[in-house]
């Protein structure tokens, strides 16, 4: 099974530590930059209308985090705690 | 806070995600180690499991915010509270024939609970497609059965067993799936 080669995932970070902003996008990094954006939009919007369905605070706050998010091109420049990233654009 | 699209699996640092995007029944995982949270997008999902898997998801980072005292079995405690979490929201949503969903599957699992008889889920139950609409994958049908049969084993063991006793009988119930 081809399987690795079909994922496409997004990591999401919580804590930027250690991620640093690296160079610039290349094309196909942008590409994928703006596919992760839209789909992390409509999740975003998924999980706003849940929240704002059952009036859950917790769920309320947990959208209004992920609003902040920023889409990232991940890169193996470091190890699990020293993640290099190229930040690309925010929603 | 940033959303990482892992272009290519090889290309992905060494560590506890690359597990994650290889094991393909994962949705979603949170890494309280890396403040990190791995979050699968190529897994065909009812668009309302998969935002629940997220919020399953954060309410492990509230845990990691908030710790408590370590104590036996923590992990489970913490995955029990994520789920109460989880399907309290459920709950709370009066989807249409979810409580149907809910009553028939407690039915189905009571005799064995009572008598802490092990079970398996029903990956074929009906009332999932009721519950949830057409499902895009395999992977999708078999998540909605394991919620139905977790919330309906969860309810059941409520009625049955004292708060204490309760959140051993979950743990157990965990420790069997995992």
């Amino acid at each position: 099974m081809n399987y690795l080669a079909t994922v496409v995932s997004f990591v999401l970070f919580l804590g930027m530590a250690n991620g640093q902003a690296k160079g610039v996008l290349t094309p196909a990094e942008k590409a994928a930059a703006t596919n992760c954006n839209t789909q992390a939009n409509s999740l975003v919007r998924d999980m706003q209308n849940l929240a704002t369905k059952v009036g859950d605070p917790f769920a309320l706050q947990t959208v209004n985090v992920l609003r902040n998010h920023y889409c990232a091109i991940l890169t193996n420049q470091g190890g699990v705690d020293k993640l290099a990233v190229k930040l690309s654009y925010n929603t | 806070m940033v959303f990482v699209n892992v272009k290519d699996p090889a290309s992905i640092p060494p560590g506890a995600w690359t597990q994650t995007i290889q094991n393909s029944n994962y949705v979603a995982m949170f890494y309280d180690d890396v403040n990190t949270m791995v979050f699968r997008t190529d897994m065909q999902e009812v668009p309302l499991l998969r935002v629940l898997i997220i919020f399953h998801e954060f309410r492990h980072i509230m845990q990691a915010q908030n710790p408590l005292p370590k104590v036996p079995n923590y992990q489970q405690i913490r995955e029990v509270d994520a789920y109460d979490y989880e399907f309290a929201l459920l709950d709370k949503l009066s989807l249409p024939h979810w409580n149907e969903a809910v009553s028939t599957e407690r039915a189905r699992l009571r005799p064995s609970i009572r008598n802490n008889i092990g079970f398996k889920t029903n990956l074929d139950d009906p009332n999932a497609e009721k519950v949830f609409g057409k499902f895009p994958s395999t992977v999708s049908r078999y998540n909605a059965a394991t919620i139905i049969m977790l919330r309906s084993a969860f309810a059941e063991i409520d009625s049955q067993f004292s708060p204490p006793l309760a959140i051993q009988r979950k743990i157990m119930l965990l420790k069997g799936m995992h």
